[in-house]
């Protein structure tokens, strides 16, 4: 083609770049053909102003008057929530924080600063922080907990129970032989339905740290296998057997991430594909023996299976099978560095743009970002990167710990509201609450709150799924309660049911025996309801009661009452309750306790003999007997007899002993015995009688006859 | 569902998150302002020291909301003087400035007259991040040139 020379012929265009639109998607924009390209990504085949970065929430710390923390560690998604682990040099304290899914505050102290909901760990080592959301429990009781792990390895494993809003030591998991240990984990992730960690870390020492555990934590803790019957093993939520080896030995793992269906393992050098279903199946195959990830957070996954990392030697990915060098088009900005906590990988969904956090001089913290967005049309291999800085909010460089995509997922919440709440006092002390669920998911919790007024309930308890009824104990009595419940699912809350109240009995009396005396029955109670009445009840047989009396208003403390109305020798049981105006009467006391009235002449019912060679040619012949109203004072004249001849007193015993030994020293042989018991009243008066059986005594070879 | 991505201050108590590329005006960055800088590689409308007179390089945007861009022309490696739409001589760059279309998304050119000869042209476009709402796409980029003198080619080999 040749071009007129006239300067003032035809004017002549030439694209030079950009070369598309938004409506013309032939043309795809390349950033290698830009001399400067600062602050623009590639979005979706075209240049795109980059994306900004903006303030969600500050995160204070617990020091006098709560401060700015110092450094933002990690973040996690969890139960419909958004988990935040920062640090705070003012206080030397890790804290964990809970957010909206959005970022913001959940209201304390406001949307824009937020105070935490608990202090993982106290040091002034500050930690690399993994965290894993993990489903667990058993049907009724669902167990969710937030795994917490510090990579550095200087701080134990925790798991936060977001059920019971509490922060537990992972070494609760590990308590054999019910001792605790100080147990860590330096990596910890989740594949199919395990828990797994890497890293062990116990008794003051770390294990092999390529040797991965795994184990379904607040699932079903059990016996291993092979230590039951061992002494001292209890029940554990992981077992010893329970482990993979990936790679050389003492060669740490240093990240995890997903591809293809499995969990990609890296060391530094070398990535794992480990994949299978349970303890029977899991396998690992090596995807490279060259190339790994460095550091913990330098790995993510994308939402159609492939997983990016930044190696030594700058960005790749893999799809589980295969890795891949995309860094080929960037070696600017790719740096040989050496392992680095701070470079962090992470995959926006909302700009199917893969973010890496990288640091420009190939040391220190990461300050600037790479976004990379792949080539659809061109496949997995290649993809587009463009760079950018963010700034914090002093409009400086962001320095960025890591990065977590955080969906503003939402699982169900309770199917609808706790119905019918029946609240009825059975004594001074407690009041039982009834209700009918309107959701009785396993992962449904029910919630109960109570207050001494009218909308002033706080959360009492939890109680877990289907449970239609709670016995609130320890109240005070004579007190208005007030009781609304509501159920909880995936941290997400009914309405209340309709508020209830009620008001608890008068205090119950204690009653503390019931004893005989000559004249009936002596009953010591304790009145606890200041300015009650006591009402004494009595019954023959324990289930039958009528009032005898009513004590007015005794006050409070110990007092006795002598029933003198009853008839000797009959067994009467008895009850009390306290009785005031304007209150509902007190619960009975209980147990119910019984005395005999008066004092009756003993009445022997029956006596038995035994007779047992003692030694070689003695015998004893063990008398007992049994009957009513032995008192301390009766006593038990024994008599013998041989050969069916006369009785003959040989010994007077506590008629209570109920038992007596006689030594036959040399007794007759060939002949029998024969014993009687007397039974005297206060040991003077006769009472009643018993004979026991006639007993052999047989000839014994080689003693006297 | 929307799944954005947070960033974590090393050195600082905040949680960032990452605005969706393009949705996110910069205004609301917390960053403050910002400069996002966009400069084309050397382009020799006639080949290797081929020689032209550029007189307009001409920017495509699709955009939905306001901005302020400002673009610069390098004639063979210098900043060239420029014209705005008036015809009237500006120093060293335009600066553009437009409100939000009444009905988004519409494309618009922004165009800077030059008048300088030269063999090849690099077009910088630069825009404030404060100055942005909206989606900000530069589309397409256009240099117009008279041509004065072609490249030297190689004549058909005879024998």
């Amino acid at each position: 083609m040749k071009y007129p020379l006239n300067p003032y012929g035809n004017l002549m265009t030439q694209p030079v770049a950009l070369a598309g639109g938004l409506n013309d998607s032939q043309a795809i924009p390349d950033p290698t053909t830009m001399q400067v390209l600062s602050n623009w990504v590639v979005f979706r085949g075209r240049f795109a102003v980059r994306a900004p970065v903006t303030v969600t929430v500050q995160l204070l710390d617990d020091a006098g008057s709560p401060a700015p923390v110092t450094s933002v560690l990690a973040g996690r998604f969890h139960k419909n929530k958004f988990y935040v682990i920062a640090f705070s040099s003012n206080t030397n304290k890790t804290y964990l924080y809970r957010l909206n899914p959005d970022g913001t505050s959940e209201g304390t102290p406001n949307g824009t600063q937020s105070t935490f909901v608990a202090v993982l760990w106290t040091g002034a080592t500050l930690s690399a922080p993994m965290m894993v959301s993990f489903d667990g429990g058993i049907a009724g009781t669902p167990v969710s907990r937030l795994y917490i792990a510090d990579n550095n390895n200087q701080y134990d494993t925790l798991f936060w129970n977001s059920d019971a809003n509490t922060i537990n030591n992972l070494q609760n998991d590990f308590a054999d032989s019910g001792a605790l240990h100080n147990t860590r984990y330096t990596y910890i992730w989740k594949y199919q339905y395990s828990m797994w960690g890497s890293g062990f870390y116990q008794f003051g020492a770390a294990t092999r740290p390529e040797m991965m555990r795994f184990s379904q934590p607040g699932l079903i803790p059990s016996i291993e296998p092979d230590m039951a019957g061992a002494v001292g093993i209890t029940a554990q939520e992981w077992w010893n057997v329970d482990h993979r080896e990936a790679g050389d030995r003492g060669d740490p793992i240093t990240t995890v991430a997903y591809a293809g269906g499995a969990a990609i393992i890296f060391k530094r050098r070398q990535a794992y594909a480990l994949f299978g279903y349970d303890a029977d199946t899991w396998s690992l195959r090596p995807i490279s023996d060259k190339v790994g990830a460095i550091g913990p957070y330098a790995a993510c996954s994308t939402e159609d299976g492939f997983c990016y990392f930044w190696s030594d030697r700058g960005p790749h990915m893999t799809d589980g099978q295969t890795v891949v060098d995309i860094g080929g088009n960037i070696r600017k900005f790719v740096q040989a560095v050496g392992f680095n906590p701070t470079i962090s990988a992470e995959y926006s969904v909302d700009d199917s743009m893969v973010y890496f956090a990288v640091p420009q001089t190939g040391s220190g913290t990461p300050n600037s970002y790479l976004g990379y967005q792949r080539q659809q049309a061109a496949g997995p291999a290649q993809g587009l990167f463009s760079s950018g800085q963010w700034l914090n909010s002093g409009g400086t460089a962001l320095l960025v710990t890591s990065m977590a995509a955080i969906p503003n997922q939402t699982l169900p919440p309770p199917q609808a509201a706790p119905s019918a709440l029946v609240l009825t006092p059975v004594s001074g002390t407690e009041v039982d609450l009834t209700w009918v669920n309107g959701d009785t998911s396993l992962d449904t919790t029910t919630e109960i709150w109570r207050g001494p007024t009218s909308g002033t309930e706080t959360l009492l308890t939890t109680v877990a799924s289907g449970v239609a009824f709670y016995a609130d104990t320890g109240l005070t009595p004579t007190t208005n309660y007030f009781y609304k419940i509501r159920h909880v699912r995936n941290a997400q809350n009914s309405a209340y049911s309709t508020e209830q109240s009620t008001r608890t009995f008068c205090a119950t009396p204690t009653l503390v025996a019931a004893n005989s005396i000559a004249t009936g029955v002596r009953i010591s109670y304790t009145n606890n309801q200041a300015g009650a009445d006591i009402v004494i009840e009595r019954g023959v047989n324990g289930t039958t009661f009528s009032a005898i009396t009513t004590v007015s208003n005794p006050g409070t403390g110990a007092f006795t009452f002598d029933d003198t109305s009853g008839t000797v020798g009959i067994t009467y049981y008895y009850r009390v309750k306290a009785k005031k105006t304007a209150e509902a009467d007190s619960a009975y006391s209980s147990p119910v306790v019984n005395a005999v009235f008066g004092f009756p002449p003993p009445a022997m019912s029956s006596a038995n003999l035994t007779i047992t060679q003692f030694g070689t040619c003695l015998f004893h012949g063990n008398i007992t007997w049994s009957g009513t109203f032995f008192t301390a004072n009766d006593t038990a004249k024994i008599y013998q007899s041989f050969g069916g001849g006369g009785f003959f007193l040989i010994a007077t015993v506590s008629l209570q002993s109920g038992a007596y030994t006689d030594t036959l020293d040399n007794p007759p042989t060939n002949t029998t015995v024969q014993y009687r018991v007397d039974a005297y009243d206060e040991g003077t008066t006769l009472s009643s009688t018993a004979t026991t059986p006639s007993r052999s005594l047989n000839h014994i070879a080689g003693c006297p006859a | 569902m929307i799944t954005p991505a947070f960033a974590f201050e090393n050195t600082g108590s905040r949680v960032y998150k990452i605005g969706r590329v393009g949705l996110d005006s910069g205004t609301q960055d917390t960053g403050g302002v910002y400069t996002a800088v966009l400069k084309t590689e050397r382009i020799s409308p006639l080949g290797e020291v081929g020689l032209v007179v550029i007189r307009r390089v001409a920017v495509r945007i699709w955009r939905t909301g306001a901005f302020q861009a400002t673009m610069k022309v390098f004639v063979d490696g210098a900043q060239t003087t420029t014209f705005d739409a008036g015809g009237n001589k500006v120093l060293q760059s335009v600066s553009f400035t437009a409100v939000a279309p009444t009905a988004p998304p519409i494309e618009s050119w922004i165009e800077a007259s030059v008048n300088a000869p030269g063999t090849y042209v690099e077009v910088e476009l630069d825009v404030a991040s404060n100055t942005l709402t909206g989606i900000f796409l530069p589309a397409e980029a256009e240099v117009h040139f008279y041509p004065l003198r072609r490249a030297k080619e190689r004549g058909a080999q005879s024998s």
